[in-house]
């Protein structure tokens, strides 16, 4: 399956591009495409980064439009992934 | 509430200010030491006040309509963002309650002067100004910057009292009375929703201005201060500080619009073809400056500059995220240059751009439906997307020309001089202008803009569960559970605001702590350090003021004739389906929300009104018997 990757902010900064498709198998979980597909793609370091600033809650993904807060959800082929720092603001 | 607080208040001036504009009068009273114990500050004076002092059915422009200008015994201290200016009063475009937030200077400002709030009455004989110097308090002639924009107005006052003065002022807007004009800080930090600008041009009140030069003295200060550095610390540690002082508000634009949180098109939401404009990186290449209000470190204002098209030239205050949406996405404009520009109008004329760029999106849908024709609309096409329009518009609602004097009355009223279906489209609750997000993506912020005391206000209730999926994450297109999660929010905020915070530091003091518990315990910690008043160690007591105050403004409207009827939200957040995602196929379920909402608040389920048990419990025996005497309570 595909999966739309976009980034905003410093997530996009870092990884040099503001999206990608990336492929991955069925049932990849968020965890495994950061770890595996996004790894091979901009490097196992800068990956895993990105990885724990979302385990800190640094950084927030949205699949389809929604948060979501575990590495275990599970994609789905045509998911469109928004990676971006967790920011606020109202007024 | 049994022990009595020391003697002396510390953190407080201990004198409120009032100014008689009728009599030129200035009564210096003491701060009495149950209000500070049962309100803290801030909303919470302003709540008590409004409720001692409005007689029901005043009419918010008539000189007997009062207005409370406060702050809290934080502010003016080092405490982190605990500076903001808070203005109540009984709102001339809603009719009901009404508080609103801004920044800057002035509270701190006023603070040094020696008073804990201004309570402003009566109606000056001509234009004037108040010139506040500590002990000393002037009424000056503003004859002659009556009909200058606020900047202008400013610059004067300056030139003829203190260049250092800080000042609230209004512009065109606010003389004209308009519906939606606000009081204006100096530099555009504004305390902008409600129509505070009609109710001071009302009183022939141009502004105040205040120089101080005494500071607060503090019960325990070197705790204070171990205090205030936890805070700088929890501060640097936070994820919202950087996001925060890089773009401010600014952040936060297109990731909202993917969340389904920015309307388009005045609420019908469909797709909004070139949103890309709000990707941060976009944004961030007009900064040129980066502003802070008294006292943060976060320093989340910006000052953009054009260099290209029409609006070249222009350097002034960031449109902040609200106003992105109001003067673009609901009007579909993507025109960066000519957002910018009509905020700078908004800021100069002194209206208020949430509800300038909603009626702007209203007039649009009205002439695409056929409602109003270009005759009307004073010969211009009121098409969506037109930047030029867009301009034109706030122009003619902050002068109140041609069409702009029917927008200028907001969307209840002008739908009801235009006829014809109108009010099908004019997006608001309780005759407030929605802001920049839909109820149906987030129900629990859509229950708030429905109950809310001053009508459709994303600020009574920012939902940073839902939103953000902080310090939690709450499903926000699930209903269960909502009722108690509004209540939770609501009196957080109330409670917060009545210790004169900044919304946005909250937010950043608590996702660096990762829980609300921690961050309400720290502010309970600092009041009790900042004031020696024994009640404010425990959090509970925090809690219960914002529970308190909540109440209180809710039993205002109750008295003005506000029952739960008036918690409503327009028709097409309960007929039409949300059109895209994340939130497709969504309608805001109002009725069930609002039965669960009244039930966690202990309220009555057939009028919204609180029960004289619910106020016994908060401490508002008084209230419950005025009530009871209009025959406003429920049996």
């Amino acid at each position: 399956m595909r999966v739309y990757v976009e980034f905003l902010g410093y997530a996009a900064e870092k990884v040099g591009r503001r999206w990608m498709w990336l492929e991955a198998e069925t049932g990849c979980t968020l965890g495994d495409l950061f770890a595996k597909h996004l790894g091979s793609t901009i490097g196992a370091e800068l990956a895993n980064a990105l990885t724990e600033a979302f385990t800190r809650r640094e950084l927030a993904v949205a699949v389809n439009g929604r948060l979501v807060d575990r590495l275990e959800h599970v994609l789905e082929d045509g998911d469109r992934l928004l990676v971006f720092p967790i920011a606020a603001g109202g007024a | 509430m049994v022990s009595l607080p020391p003697q002396r208040l510390y953190g407080y001036t201990g004198r409120i200010l009032e100014i008689d504009l009728t009599h030129k009068k200035a009564i210096k009273i003491e701060t009495p030491r149950e209000l500070a114990r049962d309100f803290i500050g801030a909303r919470g004076f302003g709540a008590k006040i409004l409720w001692d002092r409005m007689k029901p059915g005043t009419d918010p422009l008539s000189p007997e309509s009062v207005m409370v200008v406060s702050w809290s015994p934080f502010t003016g201290t080092s405490a982190q963002s605990f500076h903001k200016v808070f203005v109540m009063f009984k709102s001339p475009l809603t009719g009901a309650y009404f508080r609103s937030v801004g920044g800057g200077f002035f509270a701190a400002e006023a603070k040094f002067a020696g008073y804990d709030a201004i309570v402003i009455t009566g109606r000056a004989e001509k234009p004037t100004y108040v010139w506040i110097r500590d002990d000393e308090v002037e009424f000056r002639d503003a004859t002659h910057m009556w009909g200058a924009t606020v900047d202008g107005a400013v610059e004067m006052i300056r030139d003829e009292t203190d260049k250092e003065a800080r000042a609230l002022a209004i512009g065109p807007g606010g003389e004209r009375l308009v519906k939606i004009a606000c009081v204006v800080t100096d530099d555009y930090r504004t305390p902008g929703r409600g129509g505070s600008g009609a109710i001071w041009g009302a009183k022939n009140l141009k502004a105040i201005a205040v120089r101080g030069t005494k500071r607060p003295e503090l019960f325990k200060p070197d705790e204070f201060g171990e205090l205030v550095r936890e805070q700088v610390e929890v501060f640097k540690k936070s994820p919202l500080l950087d996001p925060f002082q890089r773009l401010g508000t600014n952040s936060i634009v297109y990731q909202f619009y993917t969340l389904g949180h920015h309307p388009t098109y005045n609420f019908k939401n469909i797709e909004l073809e070139n949103a890309e404009v709000w990707r941060p990186e976009v944004l961030e290449k007009y900064i040129v400056k980066h502003v802070g209000c008294f006292g943060c470190m976060i320093r989340c204002g910006k000052r953009w500059k054009l260099t290209k098209g029409p609006f070249a030239g222009l350097y002034h205050d960031f449109p902040e995220y609200e106003t992105h949406w109001s003067m673009g996405s609901t009007c579909g404009v993507t025109n960066l240059e000519a957002i910018a520009y009509a905020n700078m109008l908004c800021d100069k004329y002194g209206i208020d751009t949430i509800s300038a760029g909603n009626l702007v999106g209203f007039a649009m849908e009205l002439y695409e439906k056929g409602i109003i024709s270009e005759r009307e609309a004073d010969g211009l096409r009121l098409r969506w997307g037109d930047p030029d329009v867009l301009v034109e518009l706030v122009r003619k609602i902050a002068l109140r020309e041609g069409i702009g004097n029917v927008l200028a009355e907001g969307a209840v009223r002008a739908a009801e001089i235009i006829g014809r279906g109108a009010e099908k489209y004019a997006m608001h609750s309780k005759g407030l202008e929605l802001p920049a997000y839909d109820p149906r993506a987030a129900k629990s912020h859509g229950l708030s803009y429905a109950t809310s005391n001053i009508g459709g206000s994303h600020m009574i209730g920012w939902n940073k569960y839902e939103i953000l999926g902080m310090p939690e994450k709450v499903d926000p297109l699930t209903v269960e559970g909502k009722g108690e999660l509004t209540k939770r929010v609501q009196d957080q905020i109330a409670a917060y605001e009545a210790a004169g915070w900044c919304a946005f530091a909250e937010l950043v003091q608590t996702a660096g702590y990762g829980s609300v518990e921690k961050t309400m315990d720290w502010m309970a910690r600092a009041l009790y350090a900042a004031t020696g008043v024994e009640e404010f160690k425990d959090p509970k007591h925090i809690w219960l003021v914002g529970e308190r105050v909540y109440n209180l403004e809710r039993a205002f409207n109750v008295r003005e004739g506000y029952t739960r009827k008036d918690d409503w939200l327009p028709e097409r957040f309960l007929r039409e389906p949300f059109p895209r995602a994340p939130a497709k196929g969504q309608i805001f379920e109002l009725d069930r929300l609002l039965d669960d909402y009244y039930t966690v608040r202990g309220w009555d389920l057939k009028t919204g009104t609180p029960t004289r048990k619910k106020l016994e419990e908060l401490g508002l025996k008084e209230v419950a018997d005025e009530l009871e005497r209009l025959g406003k309570l429920p049996a």
